[in-house]
């Protein structure tokens, strides 16, 4: 039962953490160069967005259920059921982030869910 | 290439203006990338910024390689390391302080992390210019790489209808990623 707990931690605020960390990356900007110094620089851009922050500690939640989920079971099965963030995810990039989801990646959406259920049904 | 000049539609690239001029680069483009498509690169290509399309393709590539390589890596050593903290079922809210320093005392946790670390830049320098519901989808073909850890390196057992989820998975990652990097202005 707890790690259906922790599995919704790792997909809500995990999901959420991204959002948040998109949105902020995006009013940083396109990075174009990839010297270590300006990668440095590029990422003390985005500490200073208030998104990356509220972002950040969403992760850091979902990172510490994670361990918990990973304590109780095996990687193999916890890193597939986690992919339900990807219907968090969609629903999230159009309601938060007005980016625009074709019914061909709601279909790819929908594949996932149904295979993140075969892989719970096959660990009974 | 800048912002600017994907928003205003200007070209500072000399090469690249004559052929937008004369030719159709975006039809030149779609032939010569047609094997990847069908072949193991399950993402799609067309960017609306078509000055730096190819670049901005090659160094998607690049950062989704990084991404698909540490983030299971990173994903199974955090299970190696928390196999021998304990399981979670049976933690109390008074042991925590004692589960924490045992997790951060563990050297499997350690480097999980850095390899975690390592994929997260990788993830924050792409969503700076793809869509978070491409790079999503595009970054979980790390869903069979943990499971084939998993299976060869810690000896897990997988039923068959596991690797059926898995399987499938892994078709919707592939229907869900061939769709355009970006679908939103550039800001």
């Amino acid at each position: 039962m707890r790690e259906a707990f922790f599995l919704f931690i790792v997909v809500a605020a995990g999901t959420g953490g991204e959002l948040c960390v998109t949105r902020a990356m995006k009013r940083v900007g396109e990075v174009t160069d990839f010297r270590p110094l300006e990668v440095v620089r590029v990422i003390v851009r985005a500490m200073k967005v208030p998104w990356m922050w509220i972002g950040v500690a969403m992760m850091a939640l979902a990172f510490f259920s994670l361990l918990a989920m990973l304590s109780i079971e095996n990687v193999s099965f916890v890193v597939p059921v986690t992919a339900l963030s990807y219907a968090a995810g969609a629903l999230g990039g159009v309601f938060f982030l007005g980016e625009r989801v074709s019914t061909r990646r709601w279909v790819g959406v929908l594949l996932v869910c149904i295979g993140v259920t075969l892989v719970w049904l096959g660990k009974r | 290439m800048t912002q600017e000049s994907c928003e205003t539609g200007t070209f500072d690239d000399e090469d690249l203006s004559p052929k937008i001029a004369n030719a159709k680069p975006a039809k030149l483009r779609f032939h010569g990338f047609r094997p990847m498509r069908s072949g193991v690169y399950p993402f799609g290509w067309r960017v609306p910024c078509m000055t730096s399309s190819v670049g901005l393709h090659f160094k998607t590539y690049c950062m989704i390689l990084i991404m698909v390589v540490f983030g299971p890596l990173g994903n199974v050593l955090l299970g190696k390391g928390m196999k021998s903290v304990g399981s979670a079922a049976i933690w109390a809210p008074s042991e925590l302080p004692h589960i924490f320093i045992r997790i951060f005392t563990s050297g499997y946790i350690w480097l999980g992390v850095a390899s975690l670390l390592t994929f997260f830049v990788a993830y924050m320098l792409i969503l700076s210019w793809a869509d978070f519901s491409y790079v999503q989808p595009a970054s979980s073909v790390a869903y069979l790489v943990v499971a084939l850890l998993g299976y060869f390196y810690l000896g897990e057992k997988i039923a068959p209808l596991h690797w059926a989820g898995i399987g499938v998975i892994c078709l919707g990652v592939f229907v869900v990623g061939n769709t355009p990097p970006r679908t939103t202005e550039a800001r």
